[in-house]
């Protein structure tokens, strides 16, 4: 796939994301506003490192409506996302005094330990990159994703999928690093594009963008199947620059109370931006330096 | 190469035991709940696997090829398949299978076809009519196992139509297409009896990816009846993978001590359902399969 091609399809999502933050701006501040932000930040990454306007607008919302909250409001929010937030809006030139809070507070508790599990190596990374933590070079892989526990995790449920999706963010720090200490790293990778192949032809998006990414860090990025998951995706995008075609399911979203914008859209759409930027743009990492820097 | 104990001959004499003990309900002039078409098809699919079972000597001297041959041959006396040759034009493929495997078996009655058949190939439409890409392929290459004289194009020329030669995107395959790509392998590769000469190593590279990727999606949503298709499909390409060896294992597995395998649409049946006839419907494919695939598996004698 051509790069012109995934290049329209970021810009078409960053123009929906746009959008959504107008809505947002109207709104109570919520984790919702986070991920918009980091949509809007991928796009702009991928897009065009020199621009800066991608999501200045929003973390200035964002940095209003943190002013009077404590740190309490937010920590139930996934911790990652908080991490980049104060990133990003910091970046962006705005205080944002309940995120540096919860930031200072993770940094504490991660100098509690010598060594960071699997699971914590995004936080230490963008930690770093805040100036909040050192580099992580100590992390604790688990070092059985061998050649038969691969095996086991393609007849393995979600939760064996998003373990395996764990180690190897872990073990390549997002896809930044090459990860050596995989034995079968080839065997791992073929499971991994199954799948892809199983969660997409599933209309499982959610599932199949966090697949193209570790399918990305684990290469080789012209694959067939990578090329395959990035038309697939591209052809799910909706005019506006959503991601998903469940517009067929709106009745029955909002009988469940949701906003289909938010709740649906929202999330899906920032999964497969990061996704197509990753697979797709070379040397495209959210949590490189590169990424991580105006 | 697989493991030392893995051995897909034995889950085909297994399968084949199994549809032994199961072949009254092949008869589709048997009285049954299972409609009639159904019963065809699954005759023909019996022939067709007693065909290739045909080329292997320890699968050709099993006991039970011979009640199940016998079977067939006293199945093949009733008028119904004159007729519908004659009639119909979809019947020629069954028929054809029909024919050519009591000729490979020797079992010729007096009410041999060949020549029917043959006046049929040339002045019917039969050879002309608008069919998908790989029923094309299946209806050449039943023709060339039965030795009757036709016109159709090359492989070559009817696989360049086929869902596989024009690369697929994965993500977007049903299992209908699945069906089609496996079938598509079978019969320009006869059964893994030939190789796929107008292919090239790096095209064959390509779809043996494709193939292996599949595989891993169908073992695991634990479709036994398309993951011994694609199986079969890997031999038919003169390739093996790793896959190979958990297919295997898994199929093994999977497999009842009575040889039957599970199909896919099992778990759908209710409990009041699961009666003799709707196991053999909700099996008989997938047990079939996995013989064929024990049987492409098998080295050729």
């Amino acid at each position: 796939m051509q790069n012109g091609e995934i290049g329209r399809s970021l810009h078409a999502a960053e123009t929906w994301l746009r959008g959504l933050s107008v809505v947002l701006r109207q709104r109570n501040f919520s984790e919702r506003s986070l991920q918009c932000l980091l949509g809007l930040w991928i796009c702009e990454r991928a897009l065009d490192q020199t621009r800066r306007d991608g999501p200045r607008e929003l973390a200035a919302i964002i940095s209003k409506q943190l002013a009077p909250l404590q740190e309490a409001a937010i920590s139930s929010f996934d911790s990652k996302l908080l991490l980049l937030a104060l990133y990003i809006v910091r970046k962006c030139g705005y205080p944002a005094h309940a995120l540096e809070s919860y930031g200072r507070k993770v940094a504490g508790a991660f100098r509690q330990y010598a060594a960071t599990h699997d699971d914590h190596v995004g936080e230490r990374i963008v930690l770093a990159r805040l100036g909040l933590s050192n580099y992580p070079c100590n992390i604790a892989v688990d070092p059985s994703v061998t050649h038969a526990a691969a095996h086991d995790v393609l007849r393995g449920d979600l939760e064996a999928i998003r373990n395996l999706y764990a180690r190897i963010c872990a073990a390549t720090h997002f896809g930044t690093q090459e990860c050596r200490w995989f034995r079968g790293r080839g065997q791992i990778a073929f499971v991994i594009r199954v799948l892809l192949i199983d969660a997409l032809n599933s209309y499982d998006l959610a599932t199949g963008a966090m697949l193209l990414r570790l399918a990305a860090y684990l290469g080789p990025a012209n694959e067939a199947v990578i090329r395959d998951a990035q038309s697939f995706l591209r052809l799910q995008q909706l005019s506006d620059g959503r991601f998903g075609q469940y517009d067929l399911h709106a009745e029955a979203l909002r009988d469940a109370g949701l906003d289909a914008s938010l709740d649906l859209y929202l999330p899906l759409t920032v999964s497969c931006v990061w996704a197509l930027a990753e697979s797709a743009i070379p040397g495209f990492r959210l949590f490189s330096l590169s990424s991580l820097q105006l | 190469m697989l493991p030392a104990g893995m051995v897909p001959s034995a889950v085909a004499e297994r399968s084949v035991r199994w549809i032994h003990d199961n072949l009254g309900y092949f008869d589709p002039f048997a009285k049954s709940s299972i409609s009639q078409d159904l019963r065809h098809k699954a005759l023909a699919e019996l022939v067709l696997l007693c065909l290739l079972l045909r080329r292997h000597e320890n699968f050709r001297s099993l006991p039970e090829i011979r009640d199940v041959m016998a079977f067939v041959a006293g199945l093949n006396e009733n008028a119904f398949f004159e007729a519908s040759l004659c009639r119909w034009n979809d019947a020629l493929v069954p028929v054809l299978i029909l024919a050519a495997t009591l000729e490979a078996y020797g079992l010729t009655s007096e009410n041999n076809r060949r020549q029917m058949i043959q006046r049929i190939v040339r002045h019917s439409n039969v050879c002309i009519i608008e069919r998908v890409p790989y029923r094309q392929l299946e209806l050449r290459h039943i023709l060339d196992a039965g030795g009757f004289a036709h016109g159709l194009p090359s492989y070559r020329e009817l696989w360049s139509r086929t869902l596989l030669a024009h690369r697929p995107n994965l993500m977007f395959l049903s299992d209908d297409d699945v069906y089609s790509i496996t079938h598509a392998l079978f019969y320009v590769s006869d059964f893994a009896a030939r190789s796929i000469d107008f292919l090239s190593p790096q095209e064959v590279e390509h779809i043996h990816e494709a193939v292996t990727h599949l595989l891993g999606v169908y073992i695991r949503r634990k479709n036994w009846d398309l993951a011994a298709e694609l199986l079969a499909a890997e031999k038919c390409l003169g390739r093996t993978s790793r896959h190979s060896v958990m297919g295997w294992r898994l199929l093994m597995e999977t497999q009842q001590a009575d040889g039957r395998m599970d199909g896919p649409y099992l778990k759908k049946l209710a409990d009041n359902e699961r009666d003799a006839e709707h196991l053999f419907d909700a099996c008989y494919h997938t047990t079939l399969v996995s013989a064929l695939a024990g049987v492409v598996w098998s080295r050729r004698s």
